[in-house]
């Protein structure tokens, strides 16, 4: 029987579990598309796990992404983190040395600055999401390619096309034109790619100082065509670490299992694989107790309400039966 | 005859005298509610596209207010008293913030000279029909309330002190900034706002910058940013910045050029999810954690012993199920 500690990385485009044991080695994963239902999601990827695990073997559970509260209440997690923090802790733990993190998922992309493994700066993207995963899913969906085919492609353009990068909708317009223009795939995505890594660079990492070693991780590190873009623009080599998609959770466990260590009372909060989360669901409520209106979300199982998400004020969230 | 006084942008930083003043005057004055939802949904439908978050969240406090008063009073603030220079969005304001057929106190005024102060505000007094004595009485009330008054945040007693740089009608307005405050109190931060800071002190710093800056929100946030840092005050700043605004954008650069703390940047808007904004609080906290301990409450000797060897990366995706 194994000791591990899970974690979870609930995102806008793939949800992520891992296993690891107490020497931070990754044990399983699981990769599995959001699709919009990170509840559903997870309770698919609990449905996988409970064949091949069972719940003595979870010492600590940790959740992250932006779905983490809900994610971190539906489990019983014993951690919830900030993304920022599992990225650039699942950094650290596979490579001491290395100084900075790149990471693009789904919906946001993130610069950490880490120094002996400990996070001393970061930025995120603001506003707009353009050159993220959602942008490169959508662009590789026109043209008939999986994510994989669309960055290996990438890598044998000739001429890169110049593409606009700052905004995703006139990058699509740029991309539709060239294409017209007899613009072969390749260059185009080779273009995409540099544009992505311009943007990246001119916003996300504007201003910071990027120092080797240099990961690069998260849903858009698969894509060889970005690493590739990466290098040429900064001029050294960009690293893809083991489990790069999946690092979120990778941190997160690391993070849970360190908490853990330092509880050293009770054990995990872990509902276990077998509870029914098949039956959770969210009920979306408008609480009228003030003008601000919050669209208050309710989870529950059955009839019993297992927490409250987004109110401002947080008369429901603190209000959780135990 | 009724006078509303908007609870938006500079109303923050002249409450006392604003809300004396008219208080004293012989005239119904109501001030609107704090910021909430209806305020902000009225100002982005009332509002110019362009216009920061700030503008549009006055637009949305005059608008309330026009349904109960009878003139809205829309301060064309043109310096500080100090003389410094105000964004020129708020010296349009009057013409920025709606119609304006129901504006009052539209002429410019100048914090920096007292005479020219009482007659900027004397004037639209008058056509009201409102007695020189009794402005002046109010005038002078105003005056005293202000002098009385300190402003701003300054809360030490915690684990972590940052800086809390911005303009006070962001900082003071828990709506538009997503309850900051109450936010940092849970992950035990302390903010100071730049009132914390004597002007002298402020001053001694910008002789580090080439030039004197023009902007009066520069001039307090750069000078009180370097002092409270020097000071060994703080253990990192957080920039409070309205997106599109010109000078919050070369503040926080300027501080984070400047300053060896760390800085975060949080840009407001209409659109910004309280998710992202949470993340980053929480991350900058991991941060200001790491620089008090030094060395991150020892968790590196934990990691590193991680081998590079293990066998190959059994991952599972969807793909294979």
């Amino acid at each position: 029987m194994g000791k591990y500690a899970m974690g979870v990385d609930s995102g806008s485009v793939s949800t992520d579990f891992v296993l690891i044991d107490e020497k931070y080695q990754l044990v399983d994963s699981l990769y599995l598309r959001t699709h919009g239902d990170p509840m559903g999601t997870i309770a698919q990827g609990m449905g996988i796990l409970r064949e091949l695990y069972r719940d003595e073997e979870i010492t600590a559970v940790g959740t992250t992404g932006s779905g983490r509260q809900l994610a971190g209440r539906m489990l019983g997690a014993d951690v919830i983190k900030n993304e920022i923090t599992a990225h650039g802790v699942a950094a650290a733990v596979i490579d001491p040395e290395v100084r900075t993190v790149i990471e693009i998922g789904g919906q946001d992309s993130k610069i950490i600055l880490l120094d002996q493994g400990i996070i001393r700066d970061f930025a995120m993207n603001t506003v707009c999401a353009a050159g993220t995963g959602a942008f490169l899913d959508r662009q590789a969906e026109r043209m008939n390619l999986t994510v994989d085919e669309f960055g290996q492609l990438g890598l044998n353009a000739k001429r890169p096309e110049r593409i606009a990068g700052r905004c995703a909708v006139f990058a699509e317009s740029d991309i539709i034109h060239k294409q017209q223009q007899g613009a072969g795939r390749a260059d185009i995505i080779a273009g995409v790619a540099e544009a992505l890594v311009r943007n990246y660079l001119s916003d996300v990492a504007r201003g910071k100082k990027i120092r080797e070693k240099v990961f690069f991780q998260g849903g858009v590190s698969a894509n060889a065509a970005i690493r590739k873009a990466f290098e040429n623009a900064l001029g050294c080599q960009v690293t893809v670490p083991r489990y790069n998609k999946v690092m979120g959770a990778f941190g997160a466990a690391v993070l849970a299992s360190e908490f853990m260590a330092d509880r050293k009372t009770a054990g995990t909060d872990f509902r276990g694989f077998h509870s029914p989360f098949e039956e959770m669901k969210t009920r979306i409520f408008c609480c009228s107790g003030c003008v601000n209106h919050c669209e208050v979300t309710e989870i529950l199982s059955g009839s019993e309400r297992m927490g409250c998400l987004n109110d401002r004020c947080g008369k429901y969230q603190n209000n959780i039966p135990q | 005859m009724k006078i509303g006084l908007p609870r938006g942008l500079l109303y923050y930083s002249y409450e006392p005298f604003l809300k004396t003043f008219f208080e004293e005057l012989p005239v119904d004055v109501e001030i609107s509610e704090p910021t909430d939802q209806r305020i902000l949904d009225k100002g982005t439908a009332s509002c110019i596209g362009e216009a920061c978050l700030p503008v549009k969240v006055f637009s949305g406090h005059v608008e309330s207010l026009r349904e109960t008063c009878d003139k809205v009073a829309v301060l064309r603030i043109m310096n500080s008293e100090y003389g410094e220079s105000f964004c020129p969005k708020l010296n349009g304001l009057p013409e920025l913030a709606g119609d304006g057929e129901d504006f009052i106190f539209t002429e410019p005024v100048d914090f920096g000279d007292r005479s020219a102060l009482f007659r900027s505000l004397y004037r639209p007094c008058r056509s009201l029909g409102i007695r020189k004595k009794d402005v002046k009485r109010a005038f002078q009330a105003a005056i005293g309330a202000w002098r009385k008054s300190a402003e701003g945040i300054c809360v030490t007693e915690r684990k972590y002190r940052v800086f809390l740089a911005g303009h006070s009608y962001n900082i003071r307005d828990s709506f538009v900034n997503m309850d900051l405050i109450r936010k940092l109190e849970k992950l035990d931060i302390g903010p100071v706002t730049e009132q914390a800071v004597d002007r002298i002190y402020k001053e001694k710093y910008l002789k580090e910058l080439i030039k004197k800056p023009f902007w009066a929100n520069f001039i307090s946030l750069y000078g009180a940013a370097r002092y409270l840092e020097d000071q060994g005050i703080i253990d990192g700043i957080i920039c409070l910045s309205s997106v599109s605004c010109g000078t919050d954008s070369v503040v926080s650069e300027m501080i984070r050029e400047n300053t060896k703390l760390p800085v975060l940047v949080l840009k407001l808007d209409e659109m910004t999810g309280e998710a992202g904004f949470d993340t980053r609080l929480e991350a900058f906290c991991e941060v200001l954690s790491a620089g008090k301990c030094g060395r991150g409450n020892g968790r590196e000797n934990n990691r590193g012993r991680n081998p590079e060897s293990t066998g190959e990366y059994a991952g599972r995706s969807d793909k294979d199920i």
